[in-house]
């Protein structure tokens, strides 16, 4: 670890298997948008899979872009939160623990959208049968300890958002939930939030771009580290050995 | 109208410490599930209904004085939850009954919102 | 989820503007014979309903088209095979219980007029006929989302070969003002042209290096003036398009017959087009509506017996767009 570098991260972006995600969300165009926009950092976090994340890790490959798997998860509370990984295989234990807790229930593609699982080339594999945007029976604090427990970083979405937004949902963080950050949505300013909801300025504050299509990927966060590393995501948030991180929307 | 016309008129399970319900006076309900609603809505004293059993529900009944939670659809507390609802004296309720029926039920009784 | 986004494949309304997806893009690039299905269960009109039930539920369909002599003459839906049910009369045949006068679309327009249809019309399929009216295919919403994720993976592959950057073709020449005027002729009543100028248009601004979302907006905003020259206009029109460093200016004009009140065309579904032109999945009275979308400004100007002459601009100053890649920068801390 020698060099620190400023990269600009944008750790909440979607693929075509969110339902709710343009169809224009593949691996090669979520890779060459995000470099075109000089973001070097993306975490990609589907609603309840992580099935896309391998073909846009593969996709990256070469790029210079780091892409750390993900997922946002939705909690029995309705809450939305995003659980960031390393490796593909905690994220994958975690999508076996998740998968278990989600209601059987099939997806109507009229009224959802299509969820497709993808190829590193956006090639179709298959039709995702089972309905992604449903709260899982698991609890926000259970959920959040098995984040931990594999080794992840847990961050709760969108938090000033009324629909599955931690703060309207539940009126505050849970005192209880020691979360180390928050990401508030790219429809408000940190001052806002603050002023909206005071309580959360004791929290290290990230910008979600929340990218359900490709302009949509916002890289609205800047993060001095030396890796692309969940280990120095947490330094950044800390502001600990010279890691740092800052909300700097692109002009 | 009292808590124990309550519990006894809707035929609710009691998930915390026993009290002298029948000393608790409630005239007002109200009820969602977004806690931000209820913390800017819901009258000091009334009695709450909703589906949501996160254990912040504690706080914020026991931020505005709520005279009781009633958690419908048997959604269950963890035992975090009922513990620090004991120790901040929230009287929590349960039942198998949706949101809508306890709600109409408790209007039938003359409670108002 | 966002509460804002839009189901895939659905077409957007001026509510949910602002910018142009490249899935929205690509409706209006992808012709209706890339993304239908050839493979379907043909009826004919003396089959019995019984026996249409049977294939239902073995192909796993909700509905197919009844054929008769290549031509699509009625179409059955669940729905039918259920009232049939109702009836008690499963030895009926085809023919008394198919919806007629089907609305079909023509495998040569774009994917975007099916998806007009869809919007106007509440079916969960269209039988696709070619020129000489013989069905060739069957299109659903969920054919158009498939086809759309095809031709992004396979027009990555293919831009990624043929993409060049040109952004200081601009800078490089000297003079007080530069500028590339491109012309089209546009024939009325031409549908199987419908979309040639603007696709031009945009392959000919991504070559010189404009960004795709201005492209997007250009080749949409001229895709639909081309469109209304060839329903509306007597002789057809001209489709003229300046590009210089700041803006793009399109001028779409015609010499007849005039629109006699302009306020009500732009109304979004107003429209005066004929059953016919409908029928062809055109003349929803969105285009002027998706037109003002796509441009900084607009101005329609017509008079009846004279001719319409509709000004677009698109500036290219004000987008973030002409992105620098600005790549990573190092420090050296310890």
């Amino acid at each position: 670890m020698g060099f620190l570098t400023t990269i600009r991260a944008e750790l909440h972006v979607h693929t075509c298997l969110s339902p709710c995600a343009e169809v224009e969300m593949i691996p090669p165009l979520i890779v060459r948008e995000a470099i075109e926009r000089g973001i070097y950092l993306i975490a990609i976090t589907d609603h309840n899979t992580t099935a896309n994340i391998e073909g846009v890790m593969k996709a990256a490959q070469g790029s210079g872009l780091a892409v750390l798997p993900g997922m946002e998860v939705q909690t029995r509370e309705e809450v939305h939160s995003l659980c960031l990984f390393d490796t593909l295989e905690q994220a994958r234990a975690f999508d076996n623990w998740l998968r278990a807790g989600l209601p059987p229930m099939k997806n109507n593609p009229d009224y959802f959208g299509e969820q497709f699982v993808v190829d590193s080339t956006g090639d179709f594999l298959r039709r995702e049968e089972q309905l992604l945007i449903l709260s899982a029976e698991y609890g926000l604090e259970e959920t959040f300890a098995k984040v931990q427990e594999l080794g992840g970083l847990f961050i709760p979405a969108h938090v000033n958002r009324t629909a599955f937004g931690l703060l309207p949902v539940l009126g505050m963080v849970p005192p209880e939930l020691p979360v180390e950050a928050l990401e508030i949505s790219r429809h408000i300013t940190v001052e806002k939030a603050l002023q909206q909801f005071p309580h959360i300025a004791r929290y290290p504050l990230l910008q979600g771009g929340d990218a359900h299509r490709l302009d949509e990927l916002l890289g609205a966060n800047k993060f001095t580290i030396a890796e692309p590393t969940l280990a120095e995501l947490r330094l950044a948030l800390a502001g600990i050995d010279g890691r740092s991180f800052r909300i700097s929307p692109r002009s | 109208m009292n808590l124990q016309n309550i519990i006894d008129d809707l035929n609710l399970t009691l998930l915390t410490e026993r009290k002298d319900f029948s000393a608790v006076e409630i005239s007002e309900g109200y009820t969602s599930d977004l806690l931000s609603c209820v913390m800017a809505g819901a009258p000091h004293g009334s009695v709450w209904v909703t589906l949501q059993a996160h254990a912040n529900i504690v706080a914020v009944a026991a931020l505005l004085e709520l005279g009781a939670i009633i958690i419908s659809e048997d959604a269950q507390p963890g035992p975090a939850t009922l513990a620090k609802a004991n120790q901040e004296g929230i009287t929590m309720l349960s039942t198998p009954r949706k949101s809508f029926e306890v709600v109409g039920r408790l209007w039938e009784m003359g409670l108002r919102g | 989820m966002d509460q804002t986004s839009r189901f895939k494949g659905k077409i957007v309304t001026d509510q949910a503007a602002g910018n142009i997806t490249r899935s929205e893009e690509l409706a209006y690039e992808l012709k209706i014979a890339e993304v239908m299905s050839t493979q379907m269960q043909l009826l004919s009109p003396d089959m019995h309903m019984g026996d249409v039930l049977a294939m239902f539920r073995q192909a796993h369909i909700s509905g197919a088209p009844v054929v008769e002599n290549g031509k699509c003459v009625g179409i059955i839906s669940i729905e039918d095979t259920i009232r049939c049910l109702l009836n008690n009369d499963m030895q009926a045949p085809v023919s008394e219980y198919m919806t007629r006068n089907v609305i079909t679309i023509n495998s040569v327009e774009p994917v975007i007029s099916a998806l007009k249809t869809f919007v106007t019309i509440q079916v969960g399929r269209l039988p696709v006929v070619n020129e000489g009216g013989d069905l060739v295919g069957i299109l659903t919403k969920g054919d158009i989302t498939r086809g759309l994720l095809k031709a992004l993976q396979h027009d990555y592959q293919a831009e990624e070969v043929i993409r060049y950057r040109a952004s200081h073709l601009f800078e490089d020449i000297e003079s007080d003002r530069t500028s590339l005027i491109l012309r089209y002729n546009i024939a009325p009543r031409d549908f199987t042209k419908g979309g040639a100028a603007s696709s031009n248009i945009k392959r000919a601004l991504v070559r010189l290096g404009a960004p795709p979302q201005i492209a997007r907006r250009t080749g949409i905003a001229v895709y639909e003036a081309e469109i209304n020259l060839i329903i509306h206009t007597t002789n057809g029109g001209v489709i003229r398009v300046e590009i210089e460093p700041q803006k793009i200016t399109i001028d779409a004009y015609d010499d007849g017959p005039g629109i006699a009140d302009i306020d009500q065309a732009l109304r979004p579904g107003f429209s005066t087009a004929t059953n016919e032109v409908r029928e062809l999945g055109f003349g929803a009275g969105m285009g002027l509506v998706n037109i003002s979308r796509c441009v900084d400004s607009m101005k329609l100007e017509s008079t009846v017996g004279v001719g319409t002459r509709l000004k677009m601009k698109i500036n290219l100053e004000t987008q973030d767009a002409f992105r620098e890649g600005s790549t990573a920068t190092k420090e050296t801390k310890a």
